[in-house]
């Protein structure tokens, strides 16, 4: 009887992990056209508006939902078998469609640099030559207010530290240039300079105190303000004016799960690559404070539906920056409780040494602050609480992060940088210098770690060109790279064609004929295999062979390049 | 899409969220409180309150009351410019525990001239559940009753500072303690264990006390020490003054050495404590004056005052090391620990040890709590301590 009990359960078992396995497995190619909009923009009844806890937000990320991924038996199950559960919002070309999320900008079509440094900004900031505060800030760290400018509109004003000037304004403000040019919702920023002349106190300006007791505010009350912030030599002020966004604020999104009253939200947000992605465009931004508090959810009216928007904000504590003084080593590498790195530190008697301790701490620039770029791991690179989307975050959704992170050329990243408009041209060129360093970080790691193909194309009616962007980026020289492939009819699995070759396109002479095609490319850069990656090509009499689907595999192949042949092993 | 419906319908109507309903109920709770907490700023009142009182000489805090009392709770009342001198203080410390533990205490401190001062204090203690498991480094853990002390102490002393940290005086006083069964329903009761035995200060006593002490403390830190030394010197006389035979000679030191091993804040740390009483003739020492060991204090592997005997003798050493930069250290630590009747029949071969880990959670100005998971012969103990002790 045990026996038989035993090989239920290993039956219970196996079923349940060949489930697993398969569960959430997207068609590998398109019956139709690709979709590029992936339409969650239709109108809903107003959700309510959700509130967020910072304290309950570190203890969530940081204790109870690593708990829960420790019990996700299946979770684990798929990670041994190399096969992690892949994102959901993805089309058969492994692209992310457009949503109430993301939008496919700079990845999709290269901005001017022009456009890059405007980032979403549609006017020229606060109009009219006097402001008026209407309430003093009390949220965050940072000093600041809300005034109304002479058309109505209100700005949230946000400032410097005295002792880091333009550090915190600058890298808002470039951080959000460059989230909105990679595809995400940011706000509208601008980097304004005002005199105290300017300021009026609005009568009816509320202030709150530190215990939460509502006054009126004065004209004392916006000196105590300005007093604690960064000044110019002139004596006039520097902040960042953030527009208020169109909608109703309806709280933070999480970074797992879905809202209950959004009736759009049909994907948990830890399965959206667009969220998972953002591990690595934060890595790169060094956005250290990226969390469910730094996010908010507009309810917004477009095109006369009324929806949920979904949007980054807050990013003054990106780049070199913690927005009231400069990063500590300890920002990027470490969660602020990092289970790990204190597990290691006490088994270890002390003798562990974390990777970033010893490091200069080094202040490039008072207004750049400090953001490594010698001991910069992309892969190790750590926001300051554990994120669920972003540990999910797979092959696939790597490769999809850094080619937009890659895409980004050196002018843009340069007319980014100028939308911090340092008032010292060292601080500029340090900071570009370093987005560019770190950029290309990323990409020579994860392109090292996957199948670094992309940008699929067939050409004529008997090519499948592609490019390797290890190579186009020059981290790599094209003769470091031997790509088999193999030509299968999709419906009946039969080989047609194989071959090995050093040139960026594979022949389709045998896919002629009406059909389906999986094409399965191997890779091997310095002799060292990548994970396979399948492309599918559909073929009609009218119009030939024509690209249907791309999937990247992220199981680890036990193949190995020996020269002129591949080994397997298994 | 279709999928992606699916997952959400799942989601909300499928056995997850039962399974995970208990859970989540206390996370939303719990995060409902948090959110309580910031809107209303608690944390700010609470320290806005604390600042409070501190203006008007009250410090609140926790612990205090010693080992085995359970969580306390208090306050110190702190007054300057007393009877119109500027230098002239007095303290008013009230302490209660979750035991019922209970600590009332007086004190006033004048100058004299140059270094010299006077302090007076007057203690009131009421220690409901004191352990004490026989006499001896040999008496068995089943030995255990607990009993209630009552003590009353004034006291005075004459005292200089004698350079950095450093003071050193001459005190006297009187105490008196009365004994009761304890109030730990579990444990056997001390009139019904000891009751028939002839132990000195069965009932009590009152005494008379006088005597020297020296004290000086070189540590960088009172609350993290990485560096530096602390001594402790006491001698001190006690005669009855109620016709029991009782009186006796005190002796005391404690020594804590701090020597870094390295930059990064990874300490040895040593303490050596010594408690020597001496009988005057044929006198006795009352059982809850004798030396005592075991607890947070000593050995950490046994329960609070495990051993007693006239004399003690206690050693601990630590090795201590960030884990948690500037919020945790770990401290592994290693205790030995000895009693006898008389200091030459203290030996190696009667020591007793126990050996454990300890962690800190601080901030960068102060320490908040320490525990220390320790094993021994008799089992793991638990100790959690609010104090900056050692």
């Amino acid at each position: 009887m045990p026996a038989r009990m035993n090989a239920l359960m290993t039956a219970i078992l196996a079923a349940l992990f060949a489930f697993e396995l398969h569960a959430g497995a997207r068609p590998a190619y398109c019956t139709g056209e690709p979709v590029t909009v992936d339409f969650d923009m239709e109108s809903i009844p107003e959700p309510r508006e959700t509130v967020q806890s910072f304290y309950y937000d570190f203890l969530d990320a940081t204790f109870f939902q690593q708990a829960k991924q420790a019990f996700d038996l299946p979770r684990h199950f798929r990670r041994l078998a190399g096969r992690p559960k892949e994102a959901l919002n993805v089309n058969c070309m492994d692209e992310v469609p457009d949503s109430s999320w993301f939008t496919n900008r700079n990845g999709k079509r290269r901005m001017t640099p022009e456009e890059v440094e405007r980032g979403p900004n549609r006017g020229e900031g606060p109009a009219g030559e006097i402001w008026t505060v209407i309430r003093a800030k009390t949220e965050g760290i940072t000093p600041g207010f809300l005034i109304r400018d002479e058309e109505g509109q209100v700005y949230q004003f946000k400032f410097d530290p005295p002792e880091y000037p333009e550090m915190a304004t600058a890298a808002e403000v470039i951080a959000s240039r460059l989230y909105y040019a990679a595809g995400y919702n940011v706000k509208e920023n601008y980097i304004v300079h005002f005199t105290r002349r300017q300021l009026k106190v609005d009568p009816g300006a509320k202030r709150k105190d530190h215990l939460g007791r509502t006054h009126r505010m004065t004209e004392d009350d916006l000196d105590a303000i300005l007093a604690r912030v960064a000044r110019r030599r002139n004596g006039s002020y520097r902040a960042v004016a953030g527009k208020y966004l169109d909608g109703v604020p309806k709280g933070p999104f999480s970074f797992y799960g879905m809202r209950a009253d959004d009736p759009n939200d049909l994907i948990p947000h830890e399965h959206r690559r667009d969220l998972r992605g953002l591990r690595l465009i934060a890595a790169w931004l060094n956005d250290n404070d990226i969390r469910e508090g730094n996010t908010l959810d507009m309810y917004v009216e477009e095109d006369g539906r009324r929806f949920l928007k979904h949007y980054l904000i807050d990013t003054g504590s990106a780049l070199g920056s913690d927005t009231t003084h400069p990063n500590i080593d300890r920002i990027g590498n470490e969660y602020q409780f990092d289970a790990g790195e204190i597990g290691k530190a006490f088994f270890s008697l002390g003798l562990y040494r974390r990777p970033w301790q010893g490091g200069s701490q080094k202040v490039l620039h008072p207004s750049v602050g400090h953001i490594d770029v010698e001991n910069f791991d992309p892969g190790r690179w750590k926001p300051n609480y554990p994120i669920v989307a972003f540990e999910n975050m797979t092959d696939a959704d790597a490769v999809w992060a850094t080619r937009i992170i890659l895409s980004f050329t050196d002018e843009q990243i340069r007319a980014a940088v100028k939308s911090g408009r340092f008032s010292d041209p060292e601080a500029e060129e340090t900071l570009t210098a370093i987005l560019i360093e770190r950029r290309d970080r990323i990409g020579r790691y994860w392109l090292k770690r996957v199948n670094p193909l992309a940008n699929f194309a067939v050409a004529g009616s008997n090519e499948l060109r592609f490019e390797n962007l290890e190579v186009k980026y020059g981290f790599a020289e094209p003769d470091q790279f031997v790509y088999r492939y193999t030509i299968r009819s999709a419906g009946d699995g039969a080989i047609l064609d194989r071959g090995e070759l050093r040139r960026e396109s594979i022949p389709l002479a045998a896919a002629r004929a009406p059909g389906v095609y999986e094409i399965e490319i191997e890779t091997a850069g310095n002799g060292k295999p990548r994970p396979r990656l399948r492309v599918y090509v559909r073929t009609s009499d009218e119009k030939g062979p024509k690209l249907a689907g791309i999937i990247r595999t992220t199981r680890k192949h036990h193949s190995t390049w020996m020269g002129n042949q591949w080994k397997h092993s298994s | 899409m279709d999928s992606a419906r699916r997952a959400k319908q799942a989601k909300q109507e499928g056995i997850e969220p039962v399974l995970l309903y208990p859970l989540r109920a206390v996370g939303n709770g719990l995060e409902r409180g948090l959110i309580r907490v910031e809107n209303e700023h608690l944390r700010e009142r609470l320290e806005d309150w604390i600042a409070r009182l501190s203006a008007h000489g009250i410090e609140p805090g926790l612990g205090g009351l010693g080992e085995g009392a359970g969580l306390g709770l208090g306050a110190r009342l702190s007054r300057k410019h007393v009877l119109g001198s500027r230098s002239i203080e007095a303290g008013l410390t009230i302490r209660t525990s979750s035991k019922l533990y209970q600590h009332f205490g007086l004190d006033f401190e004048a100058p004299i001239a140059g270094p010299l001062f006077f302090r007076a204090e007057t203690l009131y203690r009421n220690r409901p559940q004191e352990d004490f498991f026989g006499i001896g480094i040999a008496v068995p853990e089943s030995g255990r009753a607990d009993y209630k002390l009552q003590d009353r102490t004034v006291s005075a002393s004459l005292g200089s500072r004698i350079g950095r940290g450093a003071e050193a005086g001459l005190r006297f006083g009187y105490t008196s303690a009365r004994v009761f069964d304890g109030a730990n329903g579990q444990v056997r009761s001390f009139g019904h264990v000891y009751g028939s035995a002839d132990l000195p200060g069965s009932r009590g006593g009152e005494h008379l006390f006088y005597g020297a002490w020296l004290s000086a403390d070189r540590r960088d830190s009172n609350w993290d020490p990485k560096r530096g030394a602390l001594l402790r010197l006491s001698a001190t006389s006690f005669d009855s003054v109620n016709h029991q035979d009782t009186g006796w000679l005190n002796y005391r030191f404690e020594v804590q050495a701090y020597r870094p091993l390295s930059t990064a804040g990874h300490v040895l740390a040593v303490r050596v404590l010594g408690d020597f009483n001496s009988r005057k003739g044929g006198s006795g020492i009352p059982f809850f004056k004798l030396a005592r060991i075991g607890g947070h204090h000593s050995l950490r592997g046994y329960r609070v005052n495990r051993f007693a005997d006239a004399n003690a003798v206690a050693a601990s050493l630590e090795y201590r090391y960030p884990i948690w930069p500037r919020f945790m250290d770990a401290m592994p630590f290693f205790d030995i620990g000895e009693v006898a009747p008389t200091p030459g029949e203290l030996s190696w071969s009667g020591l007793r040890a126990s050996w454990g880990v300890g962690f800190k959670v601080k901030t960068l100005q102060s320490a908040l709590l320490r525990f220390d998971v320790a094993l021994g012969p008799e089992g793991a103990r638990l100790h959690l301590k609010f104090a900056p002790e050692f």
